[in-house]
């Protein structure tokens, strides 16, 4: 999210008239060019300081426009008053942390509150030995499990052991093979959300796929390719 | 400006104060109509989240929210629900004798003033709980800031305040916005001071709405104004048949906004919400047009429009 006051952003414009203002479209311009490739808000952000301050010289010759439109910013971004209008899964920031900027709560607990994954992060460090790789079809919180984790849609690796998987799954044979591609692939594990498309057969089956069950927390399982 | 004090001026005034006072009785006795009830009902009654999620477009943004702060200041009734457009009339008012004083002599000022006094009067806009008044007075207040080129940011801000009261006014705004850039003939000038204040005035007020409003329009059947009548004498009876008793009330689209509107204004706490006739579950109550059949239960009360039928056990 960053804010309903960027929807004035054609009046940047305006700035036209302004040499300041030609210099900050032109360079709001250059730096929105990644957002033309993928339409994600966050690839707009590098260009978000031009085309404020460009706004800004827009509205400067309006009395009483700058601080109601930044009154206006700031009243709809408050973490309290966003929750009343944006979707419930839209990147945010939810609360201010006070408790846990002020150590009052400690630094596991706060990230376990505020990331799902990292309910895993125990189970992962006793059932897989270190220098273990793990294939997983979701992206994972990295920054908090210190093992290699394959995710299926963010390498062609990943994908191959993916696509294998989900086949063998949906046409009941095969499932050995698949599983051993993922284990040529050097991935001695699986962690399989329950969601995931072969997470009921893989739980029905695990010795037709050749694997086992060594935890299961937070509606994610981790199992090991014999 | 002549001389404000004159004979005919203290008479116009007297004239505006006698059709102000009319105005004020009138908003306090008279019935609620169909389209202001709704109003209430759909967007000043719940919460801001749960008017976001229910993705209905309120066309009235402004005057909801003012609906809401007048509603909370005085609980909910026909005169607290039409206060902020009583007071848009007077800001209406104010302006027209600004620009009257401006254009013509003193004597032909006050006479203006009155007229437009009685047509506010006649035309009732000024007493309806929507936001064509508000709307209205915001776009006379927009020419005389203009004509008299004072607090020009506030001629833009008065024009984006008409559409955030009454979507329908962005083609007189708009319009209203060119006259102005023709009277002033200074392109940068109309752009910093009308153009830019407009635009965002429209932002803040309607983006977040305008955003949500997913869902399609609701446009409940309207009542006329004997029928209105009719039916909170409908709704008095039931109140009174009905007691403390909880009770499901089944009803019309044209009637449902209004018997909501009245369960709020006499805090009938016993009351469910209404329901359209038709919907599941059982009903102890029906208010229906008295053309209708009657169903099967005792006849509480009938006029030419309602009927009040107690359900049979």
């Amino acid at each position: 999210m960053i804010g309903p006051a960027f929807l004035l952003l054609p009046l940047a414009l305006l700035a036209l008239r302004n040499p300041h203002g030609r210099k900050l479209l032109a360079a709001g311009a250059i730096y929105s060019i990644p957002a033309f490739l993928n339409i994600e808000v966050r690839f707009l952000v590098p260009a978000l300081p031009f085309f404020a301050l460009a706004m800004g010289l827009a509205m400067a010759n309006s009395p009483g426009i700058l601080p109601a439109v930044t009154l206006f910013q700031a009243f709809l971004c408050w973490p309290q008053v966003m929750s009343s209008y944006c979707d419930p899964n839209a990147w945010r920031i939810r609360d201010i942390p006070i408790l846990g900027a002020l150590r009052s709560e400690s630094e596991s607990q706060f990230i376990a509150r505020h990331v799902g994954d990292y309910a895993l992060k125990d189970a992962i460090a006793s059932a897989v030995p270190a220098g273990s790789r793990i294939f997983s079809f979701a992206g994972r919180a990295q920054a908090y499990i210190d093992r290699d984790i394959v995710v299926g849609y963010e390498s062609s690796q990943g994908l191959r052991i993916q696509e294998a998987l989900e086949q063998a799954a949906e046409a009941h044979s095969g499932r050995r093979q698949a599983a051993l591609i993922a284990k040529s692939g050097g991935c001695g594990f699986l962690l399989v959300n329950d969601a995931d498309a072969v997470a009921q057969d893989l739980n029905q089956n695990m010795s037709k796929w050749g694997v086992s069950k060594v935890a299961e927390t937070n509606g994610t399982t981790i199992y090991r390719l014999e | 400006m002549g001389p404000l004090y004159t004979v005919s001026n203290k008479c116009a005034l007297a004239v505006v104060l006698a059709f102000l006072a009319l105005q004020v009785h009138r908003a306090a006795t008279a019935p609620v109509s169909t389209g202001e009830a709704y109003l209430y009902d759909r967007f000043v009654r719940p919460a801001t989240r749960e008017v976001l999620a229910a993705g209905l477009p309120d066309r009235d943004v402004l005057y909801s929210l003012l609906e809401k702060r007048s509603v909370g200041l005085l609980h909910v009734s026909p005169f607290s629900v039409r206060l902020p457009s009583l007071l848009f009339g007077i800001l209406a008012l104010f302006a027209v004798w600004r620009l009257a004083m401006r254009g013509f002599k003193t004597a032909w000022g006050g006479v203006i003033l009155a007229l437009a006094a009685a047509t506010s009067w006649a035309g009732g806009w000024f007493v309806k709980a929507d936001g064509t008044g508000a709307a209205m007075a915001l776009l006379v207040c927009a020419v005389w800031l203009a004509w008299e080129r004072r607090y020009l940011n506030l001629i833009g801000i008065c024009l984006g305040l008409s559409i955030a009261a009454k979507v329908g006014f962005w083609l007189p705004a708009l319009f209203l916005a060119l006259a102005i850039l023709w009277y002033w003939k200074q392109w940068w000038e109309w752009i910093d001071r009308v153009a830019i204040p407009a635009s965002v005035v429209v932002v803040i007020l309607l983006a977040v709405p305008a955003s949500h409003a997913g869902a399609p329009a609701e446009n409940p059947p309207q009542l006329a104004g004997g029928q209105t009548a009719h039916l909170r004498s409908a709704l008095d009876a039931l109140r009174a048949d009905a007691g403390t008793k909880p009770i499901r009330i089944a009803t019309v689209p044209s009637a449902e906004p209004i018997v909501n509107f009245y369960r709020a204004q006499h805090r009938a706490n016993n009351w469910q919400r209404a329901l359209l006739a038709g919907s599941a579950g059982h009903f102890d109550y029906y208010l229906i047009p008295s053309g209708d059949s009657v169903r099967a239960g005792e006849l509480v009360y009938r006029d030419a429009d309602f009927a009040v039928v107690r359900a049979a056990l």
